[in-house]
């Protein structure tokens, strides 16, 4: 057989060799256990419990009904754990010389980390369609409308592109495997600190700040209006702030990073 | 050369353990679990308890506290496969100790971890107004139910520990009981809070009902009733697990 | 390429912080030849061959792999080779055959194209039973043979084996020599790094020593045994307590001294098998029976003694 790879220089190479590379990592995700509990089993055990244990009283209380803010919430967290978790396997990709091999073939320079991302923003797009069907069984309707839910499953998938960004950027440090432990605790404390968890003003004056601007509040709210009605402008412009944020700040380390985890 | 004494023995080991613990920052973590949790749930519905005039912290508490004899249990599964997995269940089984030594050294060191996490639990539940209204004898009685519980888990995640084939997947199998146990019942909100079909689990289910013991001992509005079913639970479990953990202790493998 | 080599190497630098990795490192290797890379642990092999498979840049020196510089022409070189890992580095979530079709489509080939390679080079290594089966699945040996099959879904001209036996049995490592002979067959060109002298001794035509991220010796594995002083004579009466006595009768052949309680001795044997002669009939005519007389060359772990100071394995830290 020749090789004749396009030059991998060219969009044509980028275009290619991303989609095969993400068709690797969706098959490989696909037969992780730790990807599956993470980003889809775990964070449904947890959208039911959550209904059946708060879904009234919240819905009592704030007078709009739960289920559109456990949703969001809970789309949100699936699409970060599943990627902190494959950002552990990075880690451990990067251990076993995978990501060298891949570095040596003449692919587009671009590749890795294009697939990666892709591969998160697909995956997340599968979680949130999942957690959508069991939100239906719990009585979650769309209001708005065929575009809004089009909007709705595509808000997790821009805020994953810069937490993803992130991931990647710490996963490919050395002690990288530590830090997204760390951080995956911390996701864990912001399921409870968020505006789906429970309405922003039920939260202590001084906390509500915190609760409105951390990352997936507004991605939530933009969700809710998605759904159930409400401004949806503002908390998506919010949304695509925190993202291209993530992505300014950590796109550039996470480019560095992945080309020196592929020579060690 | 001294003769070998079970309760030097014994001393040993669960000083081994403890060290283990203290190393592998366990300790650290059974003391703020709690803390965590607790602020994870009072902060955000402590409004809505205000609006209907309860002390929340004083009614989530006791199930902050089991879920920390849960988490507890769980470290219990994790020391026991640990022992089991690394050989050195086998290797103590050659030495002239005698059987049930490893297995009460390694309960000595979860009843020190029990202990912690309700020191952590009842420090937070008392800067959010948590208060014990009895005498010394309803505290007596919550400390000795939260620690039996503890030790009661401790025995049924040391009888699977021992027979398990991995370490992390113990654990991980049974964080699932701990959630469902933990939330699906009447220690965050009250049974009316949940759909209809689900009620009569939450309010019945043991780690329910432990919890309003708790509750009753610490607000000092405690029947005879409440406590006879949280007792009989307990030592129910107290003597399938310790059974079960006793039996796989002295059998031949 | 003819006269050109396949790969060129000229004053190769390379440092990580204060760790001198590379101080200056030389060699050729002619196209479709096997070079041998051999060296302690740290010793710069593999920081050589990673600045050669583009994955670091040198800080000093020039290196062309298939007549393309590894940092101005990086694109073109990784057109050109192949590399396998000390650790075999393929996805262990997939089957043998969705790895194979995986690097075959990376490298150009359409998917119909990319499944008979894949189908061929799973029947040519033997892992045909394996084929579906993920590769976590697989044995150590299965694993570096799927690994390399990787590596040759489209014929590379240059070959990078770096330890591609370090870890496996001995019937593994067997097959992985066996599949080196026939990379050269193929005109393939390999440059193969190991730690094991039997393994360079066998499988190369040449040998480069490097030693604290400098060439020590190069040359063909005879050239490097001759260096270290050419054949030996070894003798071994029956009676261990006749050594000494036969060291005395041979004494004008300058042999090596006594080592007290040894079991043999040593002498020089320019003259080959003549001297294996002199010696037998010598002892014979006093007596001596001999449980074993015979020429030795030095193994090339004499020459690595020699030329480093120190013996092959172990004497390093990793850097």
């Amino acid at each position: 057989m020749r090789a004749n790879p396009p030059a991998e220089t060219s969009l044509h190479s980028l275009a290619s060799t991303t989609k095969l590379q993400t068709a690797r990592l969706l098959r490989r995700w696909s037969r992780e256990p730790a990807v599956l509990i993470q980003s889809l089993v775990f964070p449904a055990f947890l959208l039911v419990v959550f209904q059946w244990v708060l879904g009234r009283t919240i819905t009592l209380f704030s007078g709009s009904d739960s289920i559109y803010g456990q949703v969001p919430l809970i789309a949100l967290l699936a699409g970060m754990f599943g990627t902190l978790t494959t950002g552990i396997a990075l880690t451990a990709e990067r251990d076993a010389g995978l990501l060298a091999r891949f570095w040596v073939l003449p692919v587009h320079r671009a590749s890795g980390l294009a697939s990666r991302l892709l591969g998160e923003m697909v995956r997340t797009l599968a979680s949130t369609v999942v957690m959508l069907g069991i939100g239906y069984l719990l009585g979650f309707r769309f209001q708005q409308g065929g575009w809004a839910a089009v909007g709705f499953v595509l808000i997790p998938v821009l805020l994953i592109t810069g937490f993803a960004t992130m991931v990647i950027a710490v996963a490919v440090v050395s002690s990288g495997k530590t830090v997204l432990e760390l951080m995956s605790t911390v996701c864990l404390l912001m399921l409870f600190f968020n505006s789906g968890f429970v309405p922003t003003d039920e939260y202590p004056g001084w906390l509500q700040p915190v609760v409105r601007v951390q990352p997936m509040s507004p991605a939530i709210e933009a969700m809710r209006g998605l759904s159930e009605g409400g401004p949806v402008a503002v908390p998506v412009l919010q949304t695509l702030a925190w993202t291209v944020g993530l992505v300014a700040v950590f796109g550039w380390l996470a480019v560095r990073g992945y080309r020196r985890a592929a020579a060690e | 050369m001294t003769a070998t004494n079970p309760g030097s023995q014994w001393r040993a080991l669960s000083g081994r353990s403890v060290l283990g613990g203290i190393r592998e920052g366990d300790l650290v973590f059974a003391t703020f679990t709690p803390v965590v949790f607790f602020v994870c749930f009072y902060v955000p519905l402590q409004n809505m308890a205000d609006t209907l005039g309860v002390n929340y912290a004083q009614y989530l508490l006791p199930v902050i506290v089991l879920q920390s004899m849960l988490f507890t249990g769980i470290a219990a599964g994790e020391r026991s496969a640990t022992d089991a997995l690394g050989g050195m269940a086998v290797r103590l089984r050659a030495l002239p100790v005698p059987r049930l030594i490893p297995m009460f050294a390694r309960m000595s060191a979860n009843l020190i971890r029990a202990v912690l996490s309700l020191i952590g639990g009842i420090a937070i539940g008392y800067l959010a107004g948590f208060r014990f209204h009895g005498g010394l004898g309803s505290i007596i009685g919550f400390v000795v139910i939260a620690l039996l519980f503890a030790v009661a888990m401790s025995f049924g995640a040391d009888a699977l520990g021992s027979i398990a084939t991995n370490r992390e997947a113990t654990g991980q199998m049974l964080m699932v009981p701990q959630l469902l146990f933990t939330m699906v019942s009447t220690g965050i909100v009250p049974a009316v809070g949940f759909p209809e079909w689900l009620q009569p689990f939450a309010r019945n289910q043991p780690v329910s009902k432990v919890a309003d013991a708790l509750r009753g001992l610490a607000s000092d509005t405690v029947d005879a009733t409440t406590i006879t079913i949280a007792l009989a639970w307990i030592l129910g479990m107290l003597v399938v697990f310790a059974s079960a953990a006793l039996h796989l202790a002295t059998k031949e493998r | 390429m003819t006269g050109t080599p396949a790969v060129l190497v000229e004053g190769l630098h390379k440092r990580f912080g204060d760790h001198v990795a590379l101080s200056g490192v030389d060699f050729e290797v002619a196209p479709g030849t096997v070079l041998g890379l051999l060296g302690p642990n740290g010793a710069g092999k593999t920081t050589t061959v990673s600045i050669l498979a583009t994955l670091r840049r040198p800080d000093a020196g020039r290196a062309l792999v298939a007549g393309h510089n590894v940092v101005d022409d990086a694109a073109a070189v990784r057109r050109s080779i192949m590399l396998t890992g000390q650790y075999a580095a393929v996805d262990e979530l997939l089957t043998g055959r969705e790895n194979l079709e995986l690097f075959a489509r990376l490298l150009g080939a359409r998917k119909q194209e990319a499944a008979k390679r894949a189908a061929d080079l799973l029947d040519e290594f033997d892992l045909a039973d394996a084929a579906d089966r993920r590769v976590g699945t697989y044995s150590g040996g299965m694993r570096r043979r799927i690994d390399i099959a990787c590596g040759l879904v489209i014929k590379p001209a240059v070959v990078f084996l770096d330890e591609p036996t370090t870890g496996l049995d001995p019937r593994s490592r067997q097959h992985v020599w066996s599949l080196i002979g026939r990379l050269r067959d193929e005109g393939v060109t390999v440059l193969l790094t190991t730690q094991y002298l039997e393994e360079a001794d066998v499988l190369s035509d040449r040998i480069v020593v490097i030693d604290h991220g400098a060439v020590v010796a190069e040359g063909t594995s005879a050239q490097l045994k001759q260096r270290t002083g050419g054949t030996h004579c070894e003798v071994v009466p029956v009676e261990p307590r006749l050594v000494p006595r036969a060291h005395e009768l041979l004494a004008d052949l300058h042999p090596s001294p006594l080592t007290p309680g040894a079991d043999r001795f040593a002498l020089p044997a320019p003259g080959g098998v003549a001297t294996l002669g002199t010696v037998m009939s010598r002892l014979d005519a006093a007596g001596i029976d001999l449980a074993d007389v015979a020429l030795r060359r030095p193994s090339l772990d004499d020459v690595f003694l020699s030329l480093t100071g120190h013996a092959a394995s172990g004497a390093e830290q990793s850097a």
